[in-house]
């Protein structure tokens, strides 16, 4: 039996508060339409102190080697034909942390690609999220974005860092038997298609993101997913009423982009202080939903 | 509403399981889950190190100097004798043995001094012996084992360290206790570490620290680390200046002043003067000598003014008759320039006999002795001299430890009275006190860093958070396959 820490449900979202490996395991097989999620970025960051953080590592092959397993489970519950869609970046490396010295990138994104495919996924699309270069200098000041490099010494120079989605399908017999995800061209004109098909994302903002409602004294959260990056995923892979995962909820911005779409959500959070404020995000989403559905009928009423 | 239950996932996933386990580098605690009563006379803060000690099996107690950590070491090898019937081998420096048991013996505990093996009979106890000793003993007939001043350690040489480490490494109970460490000592945390069996040097080494950039050989904590080392640290040891480290009261536990008198020898800077060695005036006879810090000058400033070091010395003691004198030199000429101008004074250096130098510090910490002359090496470990409270250092070296170490013999808690410590030194000599001083600047802020750390570690006396979901999971009715 898979046990967890706390759960919490709404009608349309249920939360745990588990490790997400061992929950993902004791999910039915074939179960769930899309994921989406940012996964933690190997030791990029450390969000808690449970053995079961998977950002608590000391090297890449140890997060690889604990992430391949949710990789595995998450083919499992996916239902045929469908997707996963993780938002990854890679990462900048500095002498200190290099048994040569060297200082590079280390190509995150291209080892979650491996290791999904390696576990069965089909690579199915690759977008880039455009990142203002200047703000990434003004924050990090790192060495590869400096003017002063760049004039006397530019072989150190690098460039800015982009986001990326990697999309990944569960490609099997049985995926004629899923139903498709359809686009009413009222809703979804030429326009919109030929927006989202860019393989650059230009338009989307990092700062788009759930931390805003944060009380004083809780942590925020390190690295929370963008909404406008998540929405649009939900709504070019998903239908109406599915339901979409998140292995990795944080504090809840995929699934309150899920609850607003009308879709169900169910997802996985190992901090305590970060899964009572996806609860909480959760339930305030819904509760606008319905006020929301309301509102829309009355416009509709008058019109 | 009906719900789904997830399915069973126990042993689904055994491999990942494995990978976890490997992660968490906390320290299981291998010792004895119900601990017995223990001495009513423990201090709050030497019981709650005593358990932990005790329920961790394998422990280190870094205590500062006067807070009992024989008392609590002692109580832990009760219990240990008490819970597997066998002996427990208690390893101290020279002349510290004596202390011991006479310490065991104020608290009713069973615990007997011993040179060698035959001494061993009887119902299982307490052995104490001289870590010089070892040799004479079997070690796998002992459940458990003490290193006393386990700091020694680091002062042996790496071929007796590693013996000790394999010797005891079968030992299923083993027990370190010294000072609390330097907090980037990290040969010292690495040497206890492995000898605990709790994790090797070089696994610490390249977990926590890194090599520093500018000082070939050095290593220091990662930054990201500083917090996750005290931690692991914390997992299987306590480290404790005051009792408040561990949330009790320090009444008690103020030490008395301490007063310092530095007393110049003015050097005649005449003597081998020397000549320029470079320069235009190259080959020129220098009208004074130029001192510098470099080993070799301050070796040769220390013999030229031995002689007045020692008057200084001498003065002092003879000033102040009624009080017994612990006179610290750095080389045996000073010792004996000083051993000359003090009648009735007695001396402990390295090549004497062992049960020579035994007695004569006995002596002096019985109280019977009232003029010590001896070097911080030899006795500046471990020793309690709290009933004297005047010191007198014949000069300086660089090493800050040595004489923090030295001073804190009679300076400790126990110590009823003013501590003196006089310093005889020449003008010449003044860059090393100025390192000493520095030094002992850097010493408190490391230190006042690592007990916020490693305060904060014992506090959630767990290094990672451990994972024990109690709840069953529901998956909501709309989950289907």
């Amino acid at each position: 039996m898979t046990n967890v820490l706390d759960q919490s449900a709404g009608t349309s979202w249920n939360a745990y508060n588990a490790d997400t490996v061992e929950f993902t395991a004791g999910m039915p097989t074939n179960s769930i339409d899309l994921s989406v999620y940012s996964p933690p970025f190997s030791s990029l960051y450390i969000y808690s102190e449970s053995e079961r953080d998977m950002g608590n590592v000391d090297s890449h092959d140890e997060f690889f080697a604990t992430y391949r397993h949710l990789i595995r489970e998450k083919l499992r519950i996916t239902k045929p034909g469908r997707l996963t869609a993780i938002h990854v970046k890679d990462l900048v490396f500095y002498s200190n942390s290099s048994e040569k010295g060297d200082r590079g990138l280390y190509h995150f994104t291209g080892e979650c690609i491996r290791v999904h495919v390696e576990e069965g996924w089909t690579f199915h699309r690759l977008i880039t999220i455009w990142r203002c270069p200047v703000k990434e200098m003004q924050k990090t000041k790192s060495d590869r974005l400096l003017y002063k490099n760049f004039r006397t010494d530019a072989a150190r120079t690098g460039g800015g860092m982009p986001e990326y989605i990697a999309v990944f399908r569960k490609w099997n017999e049985a995926m004629e038997n899923t139903p498709a995800v359809v686009h009413p061209p009222s809703q979804f004109p030429l326009d919109v298609w030929q927006e989202w098909a860019s393989p650059v994302w230009m338009d989307t903002h990092e700062t788009n993101v759930l931390n805003v409602g944060a009380k004083n004294d809780e942590e925020r959260h390190l690295c929370p997913m963008p909404l406008d990056l998540t929405q649009r995923i939900v709504l070019q892979y998903s239908n109406p009423g599915e339901t979409v995962y998140s292995p990795f909820m944080g504090i809840g911005s995929e699934g309150v982009v899920a609850v607003r779409e009308g879709r169900k959500f169910l997802g996985t959070e190992l901090k305590p202080a970060y899964f009572k404020r996806a609860v909480r995000n959760l339930q305030s989403a819904e509760e606008n939903q319905t006020a929301g559905d309301l509102l829309d009928t009355f416009s509709g009423d008058a019109a | 509403m009906t719900s789904h239950v997830l399915s069973a996932n126990t042993g689904i996933l055994p491999e990942y399981a494995d990978l976890i386990a490997r992660k968490a580098v906390a320290f299981t605690p291998r010792g004895f889950d119900q601990i017995p009563d223990l001495h009513p006379d423990l201090f709050p803060h030497q019981r709650a190190v005593t358990e932990f000690a005790l329920h961790a099996g394998c422990a280190a107690m870094f205590l500062d100097t006067g807070l009992g950590k024989s008392f609590s070491a002692l109580e832990w090898g009760r219990v240990v004798v008490e819970k597997t019937n066998k002996p427990v081998i208690m390893l101290a420096p020279l002349a510290v043995g004596p202390q011991h048991e006479r310490e065991a013996r104020r608290f009713g505990i069973d615990a007997k001094y011993i040179r060698t093996a035959d001494e061993i009979e009887g119902p299982a106890r307490i052995y104490i012996t001289n870590y010089e000793r070892i040799d004479n003993f079997l070690v796998n007939q002992f459940g458990g084992v003490i290193l006393d001043e386990s700091s020694i350690l680091k002062s042996f040489a790496g071929v007796t360290t590693r013996k000790l480490i394999s010797l005891f490494s079968q030992t299923p109970y083993r027990l370190c206790c010294t000072a609390t460490p330097a907090p980037n000592d990290h040969t010292e945390l690495g040497q206890h570490s492995a000898f605990l069996g709790i994790m090797d040097a070089p696994e610490m080494m390249s977990r926590w620290f890194i090599a520093d950039q500018q000082n070939a050989g050095k290593y220091r904590l990662k930054k990201p680390a500083v917090k996750a080392f005290w931690r692991w640290v914390a997992s299987w040891s306590r480290c404790v200046s005051l009792p408040s480290d561990l949330g009790f009261p320090d009444d008690g536990y103020v030490l008395p002043k301490i007063r310092t008198y530095e007393h110049t020898v003015k050097a005649d800077r005449t003597i081998n003067a020397g000549e320029e060695s470079k320069g235009k005036l190259a080959g020129q006879q220098r009208l004074f000598r130029m001192p510098d810090t470099s080993a070799t000058a301050i070796h040769a400033e220390k013999r030229l003014t031995c002689q007045d070091r020692a008057d200084l010395v001498a003065e002092c003691v003879d000033s102040d008759p009624e009080e017994q004198w612990l006179i610290w030199c750095d080389t045996d000429y000073d010792a004996d320039a000083v051993a000359e101008r003090i009648p009735g004074a007695e001396e402990v250096r390295g090549s004497m006999q062992l049960s020579l130098k035994e007695s004569r510090l006995d002596a002096f910490a019985q109280g019977s002795l009232r003029v010590l002359i001896t070097k911080p090496s030899i006795a500046g470990y471990g020793l309690n001299l709290q009933g004297c409270a005047r010191m007198a250092f014949a000069g300086l070296s660089f090493s800050y430890e040595n004489y923090y170490q030295a001073i804190r013999r009679c300076w400790r808690f126990g110590q009823k009275r003013e501590v003196e410590v006089h310093i005889a030194m020449a003008d010449t000599e003044a860059a090393i006190k100025r390192v000493i001083d520095r030094k002992s600047g850097d010493h408190l802020a490391m230190k006042h860093e690592m007990q916020i750390a490693m305060r904060e570690a014992a506090a959630n006396s767990r290094v990672l958070q451990t994972y024990e979901p109690k709840q069953e999971a529901t998956l909501p009715a709309w989950i289907s396959a």
